[in-house]
């Protein structure tokens, strides 16, 4: 009995240890080679330290275009937060308070993305609005449209959880018996008590969108993670730098949105289904 | 039919005595309650003696024998648990079978056993029902017949009973009772209501702290309780100070007892029904309050030597003898009611 | 505003933007897309779809198919193995809840920057592919590439093995331990537990899981992309090759057709997701 729970824990152990190197060894190596300028033909035990410096991160940072793509993206990550809860918020408190039999439709059309990858998406857009209204593609503001639909199943998953937990309907019954009507109810009493689930959106959103490429590519749009691929034939370091920078701060944004999440150990889940 | 025995068994979490040197015979085909407030151990001791906890201290033995190496699957105990246990991918029938077809029982056989077992927890017609389709109380039979079907040496009930409709309860409670009779196996059961443990037990364990405050039967337990946890635990108790008067009598105003013979003040605990009430002018207490619970009145009386609330139930015909402010005296026919000395 | 308190006033209003979000940029482009597969400039046709399934393109299919179901395997059992092990520890232990916020860093990653990474790592010029080299062991030569199917399938499972963690690590939260601790008292093995109450109850979760890894694949574009510098024959570079070049060379039902092919594959996969988390639901909320 001992021996099967020994070999049971030596495989965990050595899965994890596999698992750790697996996970962590691409951005070691990324880092090196973001960071130290010998070409990895020229290394050897020796001048393993040397050359290490941040120049390509500098150089990243300072690049005009690096600026403008960036900046960019980030007005679609402020103009998708705002369309996701403009869309989102009142037929979500809608459907949860007088309207139940509304939410598998909403769960259900909030799925679709899945169904219609970025790619396929791009192919859509470019046979209806391509045709009917080209300005609006010029904008690379519109992409900010596509990317809070392509959200959805992560956003309303959100906020649709949270307004479970927070029993919407006992207190919508006591606002009406108080008085209010149901927009102000909405506005006054729900909004706040969803602090939570919007604060995840956004977090997810902004993740999402300085890492989303596809679609802004085959767009034609500049945005940063765009420019990022670009970068790689001018100044590899420099892309492969800034690349790293994006994954830390994608990092440390998900880390505390999952922590949110997960606090007292309960684990909710981030994915969309 | 087995014995179990629990010689000084402790269990600590971290800086927490949760079990404290207990130790216990359990007869052999009788009905156990654990009973005792949440914290007190009694699940604890429960989940030690079907293997899921280890003991720190001291030793559990089953017909004599030593059980802490055998792994719980291999204890041969049947146990029913609070929050329904019935696996939801299988059909009733199909839960109840498990066991058995885990100790390769021959397939004709289960089918058998398992018409038997539905026939004697009364619900044969659900038998192809998925748990998720049954009531709570339909849930738990399921449960008792499924810990039932392999004929297991213990039957080990963790509160099985806590999580349904009160109705519910005092019928399932019968049942269990009733199954415990015919078939015979020694049961553990775990509680926290006191009518649950009294009305169906043998004997009664009533825990506190981690440790046995009393181990007694029923009508033992109710009118013998030997300190004052007990006696407040386990039904309504009035504590009413008493002055030894001379050799072995204790009183209180019109109240008279034995007790011990040290000591000159104590606490005399009496059941409210113990006490009687005479209306008397000169009475030294009076009636402050009443409230009317059907078959039985609770009269709030204030002794006005020192200003004690004695609880008095009298039978609702009585009752009607009685208004607040009225001057009574007091009785009672209890000769040695518990008396704990004070200091 | 008014006592707008009337039901379907109030559903109207809320609803709009909503419908309007979803409608425009979501269900119109690929409704048309469906549309235009079919109803060309000369009437209704079917032949564009025999011939994105025919050809290379079916190669093309039959490649992602492969790739979205290899990828799928491999991380969801990768995924479900952490998941168990994971679930074995308390809720508020560090590891646990570190292995949470990283998985649901890394299953958000992909593209660039994970090409990125993994190029630094095995690529041609990459530290272990001069390490293996200089310890005998020439990948390069053994045929390993970034830029084929198999380095592709190790490049995935960087977010497809959290991303099954994720969809799995609920679910094991939410079997109850009555259930194993019923199980043991009756007598049954973990072995025998899982067997029969355990696995078949997660069945429903881990096909899901499998399903999304799949879709997940299949849509992924970014990150194959960037390691193959734009070649490569599976299904989304297709689409993109054609949507390039569409109008001009006249093959643009084609394109169409590839795409209603792919989002038919996809539907399927997400109506299966959609009816087996009913019925998990139905089995762990009792």
């Amino acid at each position: 009995m001992n021996l099967k729970k020994l070999i049971f824990n030596a495989i965990a152990v050595s899965f994890a240890a596999m698992l750790m190197a697996y996970f962590f060894f691409p951005l070691l190596t990324m880092g090196r080679f973001a960071f130290q300028v010998t070409p990895v033909i020229f290394l050897t035990w020796d001048n393993l330290l040397a050359d290490w410096n941040f120049d390509s991160l500098v150089r990243g940072f300072t690049n005009p275009r690096v600026h403008q793509s960036a900046a960019i993206t980030a007005g679609l990550t402020v103009l998708t937060i705002a369309i996701t809860f403009v869309a989102l918020l009142p037929i979500a408190i809608y459907a949860e308070t007088m309207a139940p039999k509304l939410k598998p439709i909403i769960s259900a059309i909030t799925l679709l993305p899945w169904i219609v990858p970025p790619v396929a998406l791009v192919v859509g857009v470019a046979a209806t609005f391509r045709p009917l209204a080209p300005w609006f593609l010029n904008n690379p503001l519109s992409l900010s449209f596509f990317y809070a639909v392509w959200m959805l199943p992560f956003t309303y998953r959100a906020i649709e959880g949270q307004l479970r937990m927070i029993d919407v309907r006992t207190l919508m019954e006591a606002a009406q018996s108080l008085g209010a009507s149901w927009f102000k109810f909405a506005f006054a009493i729900v909004l706040p008590n969803l602090r939570n689930a919007l604060a995840v959106s956004s977090l997810l959103i902004i993740a999402a969108v300085t890492g989303e490429y596809t679609f802004a590519a085959l767009m034609l749009k500049q945005s940063f993670p765009v420019y990022l691929i670009d970068l790689q034939s001018e100044d590899v370091r420099a892309g492969y730098a800034l690349s790293l920078a994006v994954i830390f701060l994608t990092a440390l944004l998900l880390t505390y949105v999952s922590l949110r999440l997960n606090k007292r150990g309960q684990t909710i889940k981030m994915i969309g289904v | 039919m087995s014995q179990v025995e629990l010689v000084a068994v402790t269990k600590r979490f971290g800086s927490e005595t949760a079990v404290d040197q207990l130790s216990l015979v359990v007869p052999e085909g009788k009905l156990v309650s654990f009973l005792g407030p949440s914290g007190c151990g009694k699940t604890t001791v429960l989940r030690m003696i079907a293997g899921f906890l280890n003991p720190d201290e001291g030793q559990i033995l089953v017909d004599g024998v030593r059980i802490h190496n055998t792994p719980a699957a291999e204890r041969g105990f049947g146990m029913v648990f609070q929050s329904y246990s019935l696996f939801p991918n299988m059909t009733v029938a199909q839960n109840v079978a498990f066991p058995l077809q885990i100790r390769k029982v021959g397939k004709q056989q289960i089918a058998k056993r398992v018409a038997e077992l539905l026939e004697m927890i009364g619900i044969p017609q659900q038998r192809d029902k998925y748990p998720d389709q049954l009531s709570g109380g339909q849930q738990q039979r399921v449960a008792l017949a499924r810990a039932i079907a392999a004929e297991p040496k213990l039957l080990l009930l963790d509160e099985p009973l806590s999580a349904l409709d009160a109705t519910v309860r005092e019928q399932l409670r019968g049942e269990i009772k009733r199954l415990q009779q015919e078939s015979g196996i020694t049961t553990l059961f775990v509680t926290h209501d006191q009518q649950e443990a009294l009305s169906i037990s043998d004997y009664v364990a009533v825990m506190s702290a981690g440790k046995i405050a009393q181990f007694a039967t029923p009508i033992d337990l109710y009118r013998s309780p030997v300190s004052e946890f007990v006696a407040s635990f386990v039904g309504s108790t009035n504590r009413v100070k008493v002055n030894r008067k001379s050799g072995s009598t204790w009183v209180a105003g019109s109240l008279k007892f034995d007790g011990p013979i040290a000591g000159n003040e104590a606490w005399a605990y009496l059941r409210p029904e113990e006490i009687e009430v005479i209306a008397t002018a000169e009475g030294n207490s009076k009636v402050v309050g009443l409230t009317f619970l059907g078959s039985q009145v609770r009269y709030e009386v204030e002794t006005l030597a020192s200003d004690e609330i004695v609880l008095v139930d009298l039978p609702a015909g009585k009752a009607l003898d009685f208004a607040v402010g009225d001057r009574v005296s007091l009785s009672s026919g209890r000769k040695d009611p518990l008396i704990l000395p004070i200091g | 505003m008014k006592n707008l308190t009337n039901k379907y006033t109030v559903g109207a209003i809320a609803s709009i933007p909503f419908f309007l979000l979803t409608g425009i940029f979501m269900i119109w482009p690929a409704l048309t897309i469906v549309f235009k597969t079919f109803i060309t400039e000369e009437g209704l046709r079917f032949d564009s779809i025999g011939r994105a399934i025919t050809g290379t393109y079916q190669d093309s299919f039959w490649l992602s198919i492969q790739l979205s179901f290899v990828s799928a395997v491999i991380g969801g059992i990768a995924g479900l193995y952490l998941a168990l092990l994971v679930g074995r520890l308390k809720p508020t232990s560090r590891i646990r809840i570190l292995t949470q916020s990283w998985s649901a860093v890394a299953s958000q990653m992909g593209g660039v920057p994970l090409a990125f990474a993994f190029l630094s790592l095995l690529g041609t010029q990459g530290l272990l592919t001069r390490i293996l080299n200089d310890l005998g062991l020439n990948i390069m030569d053994a045929g390993f590439s970034l830029s084929s199917f198999w380095g592709w399938v190790v490049v995935y499972c960087y977010f497809q093995i959290p991303l099954m963690f994720l969809i799995v690590s609920p679910a094991m939260s939410a079997m109850k331990p009555a259930w194993l601790e019923g199980a043991t008292s009756l007598g049954a093995s973990t072995a025998v537990y899982w067997r029969r109450i355990g696995f078949p109850i997660l069945s429903p979760v881990l096909l899901t899981g499998l399903l999304l890894l799949f879709v997940n694949s299949f849509s992924a574009y970014a990150t194959v992309y960037a390691l193959s510098s734009g070649a490569g024959q599976l299904v989304p570079l297709q689409i993109r090759f054609i949507l390039q070049g569409n109008v001009i060379t006249g093959q643009a039902d084609l394109g169409y057709a590839l795409v209603t092919v792919s989002m038919a594959l996809l539907l399927v996969a997400m109506v299966s997701i959609t009816l087996l988390q009913r019925k998990f639901a139905r089995w762990a909320d009792k």
